[in-house]
């Protein structure tokens, strides 16, 4: 096996990670909708509104693309679909910080777990380069699919 | 190297919603489609107050003075962080979030106390949910104390802080 192949190697099982993440968090989600709701109320971002469809939809979004993502189906753009919503989650996260709000997070499957802070944010920054090297680098590598 | 096929994301983005309200439909635990505002009205605890079914709240100098006078429950609605943090003495923890009708301090107390429940402040909903399930399981006292932790912090009311109720 050469370098080139090693580092393939190496993304992927990075990719699968980021799946099974999403896939667990979707998982909690799906199964606690209400808890996410108000996890997603107490950022104090959103209209109260809009709530409940983005806690009904959100989780199914995260399950699907972290299943086809683990199979290796559309890699390239369920690993996009992941990022941004890491991007978003997070962007949600340093607004929560600056406004000195000590909440549940209320991301990846996480209820009663973790709260917004540093940490959280260093977590999401992380699994970002994940789905970013899946974006630029979607190689057909461990896949239970090939296309 | 490929380009971002958009017509995939728009299809799984679009199957991901359809799953997501087919799922939400026939669900046992499922939600409104729209969250609805919880409305309070204010009171006066002191006055008799009729339909015990309208969730009701107090502010600020009705809760001190109950806290004074000794004479209620203070529940904090806010996660274990939050309020392990910071609270009001005494104060004990039903996070509204992970509320369970068998908590074991809810089994410990009368149907008949008065409850004074907590969040943050009056942009805070946490403490009008955890009211309306008190309200359904019977504990008719219950308060919503609508200005909340920042108005006890902001006028140097007592609090302690560290005290996690295991």
């Amino acid at each position: 096996m050469n370098k080139k192949q090693i580092i393939n190697y190496l993304i992927a099982i990075t990719r699968i990670y980021l799946a099974l993440v999403f896939i667990l968090s979707g998982l909690d989600k799906i199964n606690n909708l209400e808890a996410f709701a108000v996890s997603i109320e107490n950022y104090k971002i959103l209209p109260i509104e809009t709530i409940n469809i983005i806690a009904i939809v959100i989780p199914w979004i995260e399950l699907v693309a972290g299943a086809l993502l683990l199979i290796g189906l559309y890699i390239k753009e369920n690993s996009l679909i992941i990022t941004t919503l890491l991007l978003i989650f997070t962007v949600a996260i340093i607004s929560a910080i600056a406004r000195n709000l000590d909440i549940d997070c209320g991301c990846q499957g996480t209820f009663d777990g973790q709260k917004v802070g540093i940490l959280k944010l260093i977590e999401n920054f992380s699994l970002m380069i994940v789905g970013y090297l899946s974006i630029k680098f979607p190689k057909q590598v461990l896949t239970y699919i090939k296309r | 190297m490929n380009k971002t096929n958009f017509k995939v994301i728009l299809a799984i983005l679009m199957s991901s919603t359809f799953l997501g309200f087919i799922y939400n439909f026939f669900s046992s635990d499922g939600i409104d489609f729209i969250r609805k505002p919880i409305l309070v009205k204010s009171v006066s605890i002191s006055e008799e107050n009729g339909d015990s079914n309208q969730l009701r709240g107090i502010d600020l100098s009705q809760a001190v003075e109950i806290f004074n006078d000794n004479s209620a429950t203070f529940i904090d609605a806010r996660d274990q962080w939050e309020y392990s943090d910071n609270h009001i003495i005494g104060a004990i923890n039903i996070p509204e979030f992970s509320f369970d009708p068998s908590n074991k301090y809810l089994v410990k107390l009368n149907k008949e106390e008065l409850l004074i429940v907590y969040c943050d402040g009056d942009d805070c909903d946490l403490s009008k949910r955890l009211a309306q399930k008190l309200i359904s399981l019977g504990f008719k006292n219950t308060y919503v104390f609508l200005d909340g932790f920042n108005s006890w912090l902001t006028a140097e009311l007592p609090i302690e802080k560290g005290k996690l109720n295991e």
